[in-house]
């Protein structure tokens, strides 16, 4: 028992201290727009990590067999947080108009920020491009279980 | 869920959460995409059989038990990434690098 009052009170301690209000301002710069791993002329530092976050992230919702499009990429500068259906948030996920054209969406999210960020938009992706439903209400429990750093869930090796 | 796995296995709980940390601590880098949820029931099973906590169950009685620990497993996880806890601390650089495409000499 004791134990468990350790562990909880710890993850307390870690729940409050990642509530620490910060301040977001709206990146407007746009310092790369195209493919996630880059295009013909241009790639950037994060690619790599960011298609290998965005493909775990599929993995994890167990849509491994499909070959649907990945999302595009616009990298913002300038500020912590992105213009997202009116409000600042950290990340958006713009769907595209169809889910047969390929071109299924785009992910927007502001440099320096942390790559879990991307964990997140792509769920909301690769949930538009199965369902047709992005949830923008995030009412999956997959934002949870693989909308993050931490994802057990997948396809058996 | 939390009532449950308390009033069968108390002792369980701390146990599986130090297992997630402890597999997320092993398993870094590239290989974190490998992952896998089985990884952690492995080891909850092995432990489970050594300390007698499916002694006296059916197999009906044992799935239930795992699909309890699974169930708290999804939710420890879901509190980790909730609470960033196991965040990245890589930073998002999207700095435009120039791409060398191959078979063409540059020069002054």
């Amino acid at each position: 028992m004791k134990g468990i009052r350790n562990i909880t009170a710890v993850l307390l301690i870690m729940i409050m201290s990642s509530c620490a209000w910060k301040e977001m301002t709206p990146a407007t710069e746009v310092v790369y727009e195209g493919e996630l791993i880059g295009n013909e002329s241009v790639t950037y530092p994060s690619a790599e990590k960011v298609l290998e976050v965005c493909m775990m992230t599929k993995a994890c919702m167990g849509l491994s067999e499909y070959s649907y499009a990945l999302p595009r990429i616009r990298g913002m500068r300038g500020g912590n947080a992105v213009e997202c259906g009116g409000t600042l948030k950290k990340g958006c996920y713009e769907a595209g108009p169809d889910t047969e054209s390929g071109k299924s969406g785009w992910i927007i999210v502001p440099e320096g920020e942390e790559i879990d960020i991307i964990a997140h938009e792509c769920v909301h992706h690769w949930l538009y491009v199965h369902t047709g439903d992005l949830d923008p209400k995030h009412e999956s429990e997959l934002f949870l279980t693989c909308g993050g750093s931490l994802m057990l869930e997948g396809d058996s090796e | 869920m939390w009532k449950e796995l308390l009033k069968i296995a108390p002792d369980l709980i701390p146990v599986i959460i130090q297992t997630v940390i402890d597999v997320e601590k092993v398993v870094a880098g590239i290989k974190r995409g490998e992952i896998r949820k089985s990884r952690v029931m492995s080891i909850i099973g092995n432990i489970l059989d050594t300390k007698d906590y499916f002694v006296g169950r059916t197999p009906d009685g044992q799935l239930q038990f795992l699909n309890l620990v699974s169930m708290f497993i999804d939710t420890i996880v879901s509190t980790f990434n909730y609470t960033g806890l196991f965040g990245s601390s890589d930073k998002l650089d999207f700095t435009p690098i120039p791409v060398r495409k191959e078979g063409l000499d540059e020069g002054d």
